[in-house]
């Protein structure tokens, strides 16, 4: 069974003069245990967003969230603090996301204490977590700003691992990172996962980062899912122009490039104000009438992904034919 | 302010001996040996304590009686006696002993500075971080009250308020807290309004951590700084609040002695008898500087990130 599932999630921010921002307008997916799934896009298309309402850190307008077989929706109090144990984040900034001031064995025991470890256990713990992401124990008593920043994200891992949650959110955790520090940080996640088959939402726009981390990818323009499928599907054979324009703008060494190269231009359109049709028809090399008007659905596309496309095409009975 | 939270480390005797673990005694070498590098800090803190100590003591210190009219205390035209031989300070135009009425005023001077100071931080602190921490409602309550308190002007207010319950010691301190903690309470609204929207705040709530346990341990600790100069500076304005209230006549009933109250008579004859203005006013300059210098200490020494002095 799935740990994480996904049914047309919508988050909606409204601002001044009535207007709404679809933030996050249906989103659906699902993470097994031991998985990891990739979550791409430009900045503005959503991904933190999805993630924040999966911690319901933002509370969803619609569709439905289960982590564990559990609806998230309505929780609260006790059960949500319950709840928030089955599902941890990583954060972007290693500057923000630790309190400055609290050493950071305080900070990883109160992961402990919200789990209800006996105190005279918590030290020994709190060693054990500080360990097992690659942290001598005594950094227990040195504060943030006396680490770098990748020791400060393994004390972010730490502290999430704490309560022992089944899925954690990695929100850009190594996107601050320099390079060889993000190696060795995406390295420590693939170990602990394999030791306890955690489940993983890995939300980057970087995709070679991608490509590296994730089992399953998906990529987001404006709030949908544009492409869904497993990473040698979607870095294989990208069935979406916009997947395809976004791989074609790595720079991966040794990668043969596509023949079919597509180059976007301009910005994301504004969420408060998507164009009709396909959200990405403004910018797209390929658009036709059908893709102004009509709002392509995500499908089974040729090569096994789903992508929301109307001219990618179908499997099967395509590829049957002679 | 409020009391600290529990450590988190589990009692000496159950834990396995530990060298890096921290404790009371090594916190108090710490603030020791900051202490010794910090002069002006150390001189400051020697002074509040001679200071309280000449309040509480000034029974046993002062060398006449503070309300006792004396008749040498005048000359033969009726004028107040300069400092020197009997009266080390002076005397004041009612012939009373200056030196005496300065330390059982010290005693009314920093009571209410304290006190009423203390409250007022008690309760801007407490209400301002209620009101940013969770907003909505309890926000927009708490900002209209601190609104109709600050639109009154400060004196007026105090009039009103002493002129129904009379003025009193007591009275003086309750009306000086009811109205200072609504500026504190403002300034830590705000503050506390961008700190809950930090990510290490957002991390410890989605960690299932209690909204009181952020507050006190994630919010508090970074409201520190500012209370802390709040807090001295309002010392300084709480005592001078109470010398205007005694002027009008509303503060500390005479013949009992502030030190606000001695500057304002001594205002009226400072050409004459400066002495008066000065023995006050020194006094006050000094207590409000060793609050403030102490308050910088303490508050560099609360602070992880601060480097260390020189």
């Amino acid at each position: 069974m799935n740990i994480v599932e996904v049914e047309n999630l919508r988050v909606h921010f409204s601002r001044r003069r009535g207007v709404t921002v679809r933030a996050v307008d249906g989103v659906s997916f699902t993470i097994a245990p031991g998985e990891t799934l990739g979550l791409a896009g430009e900045s503005g298309s959503g991904k933190s967003t999805v993630a924040r309402a999966l911690l319901r850190i933002t509370d969803p307008a619609g569709g439905r969230v289960r982590i564990g077989g559990r609806d998230i929706a309505g929780l609260r109090g006790a059960s949500l603090k319950a709840f928030r144990r089955q599902m941890q984040m990583v954060y972007q900034d290693p500057y923000d996301s630790l309190d400055p001031r609290m050493k950071i064995g305080a900070t990883v025991e109160e992961a402990l204490l919200v789990k209800g470890v006996p105190a005279a256990e918590r030290p020994g713990r709190v060693r054990e977590l500080l360990e097992r992401v690659g942290l001598p124990a005594a950094f227990a008593v040195r504060y943030p700003h006396e680490l770098s920043g990748g020791q400060r994200q393994r004390v972010s891992i730490a502290r999430a691992l704490g309560v022992d949650p089944a899925v954690i959110a990695c929100d850009e955790a190594v996107s601050a990172l320099d390079v060889s520090v993000r190696a060795q940080i995406l390295n420590l996640l693939k170990d602990i996962q394999e030791d306890s088959g955690l489940a993983y939402l890995f939300i980057s726009h970087d995709l070679s980062t991608m490509r590296f981390a994730a089992d399953r990818v998906a990529i987001m323009y404006l709030g949908r899912l544009v492409e869904i499928g497993t990473r040698d599907q979607v870095f294989g054979a990208p069935r979406h122009p916009y997947t395809q324009a976004l791989l074609a703008a790595v720079p991966v060494p040794g990668a043969s490039r596509a023949a079919r190269r597509v180059r976007l231009a301009g910005e994301p359109p504004s969420p408060a104000h998507p164009p009709t049709g396909c959200a990405f028809h403004p910018r797209c090399p390929l658009a036709q009438d059908v893709c102004r008007t009509t709002r392509p659905e995500l499908a089974v596309k040729q090569g096994g992904q789903l992508a929301a496309c109307h001219l990618a095409s179908e499997p099967a009975r395509e590829e049957a034919a002679p | 302010m409020t009391a600290p939270p529990e450590p988190l480390e589990p009692p000496e005797s159950r834990r396995p001996a530990d060298p890096e673990a921290p404790s009371v005694r090594d916190g108090l070498r710490r603030a020791g040996r900051s202490l010794l590098r910090d002069l002006p800090a150390l001189i400051s803190i020697i002074v509040l304590v001679l200071l309280v100590l000449a309040a509480l003591l000034a029974p046993l210190l002062a060398p006449h009686d503070p309300l006792r009219t004396y008749a040498e205390g005048l000359t033969d035209r009726g004028a107040p006696v300069s400092p020197g031989g009997d009266f080390p300070l002076g005397t004041d135009p009612n012939g009373r002993d200056v030196l005496s009425r300065l330390l059982y005023g010290a005693r009314v001077s920093l009571t209410i500075g304290i006190v009423a100071n203390g409250l007022a931080t008690i309760v801007g602190v407490v209400v301002g971080v209620t009101a940013g921490y969770f907003g909505g409602l309890a926000d927009t309550v708490i900002s209209r009250i601190t609104d109709v308190i600050m639109s009154f002007p400060i004196l007026l207010f105090c009039v009103a308020l002493i002129s129904v319950t009379g003025p009193s010691q007591r009275n003086v301190v309750l009306v000086i807290a009811l109205i200072y903690w609504t500026y504190l309470a403002r300034i830590i609204r705000g503050m506390v309004l961008s700190l809950r929207e930090r990510e290490f705040v957002t991390a410890t709530r989605t960690l299932g951590v209690g909204n009181v346990r952020i507050m006190v341990r994630h919010i508090l600790p970074h409201l520190v700084p500012a209370i802390i100069v709040y807090a001295t500076l309002g010392v300084a304005s709480s005592i001078l609040i109470e010398s205007s209230l005694s002027f009008i006549g509303v503060g500390v009933p005479v013949p009992e002695a502030s030190w606000g109250q001695m500057i304002d008579d001594g205002r009226k004859y400072y050409e004459v008898a400066p002495w008066l203005l000065f023995a006050p006013g020194v006094c006050l300059i000094v207590t409000v500087l060793a609050f403030n210098l102490a308050g910088d200490w303490l508050r560099d020494l609360l602070d992880p990130t601060a480097p260390e002095r020189r």
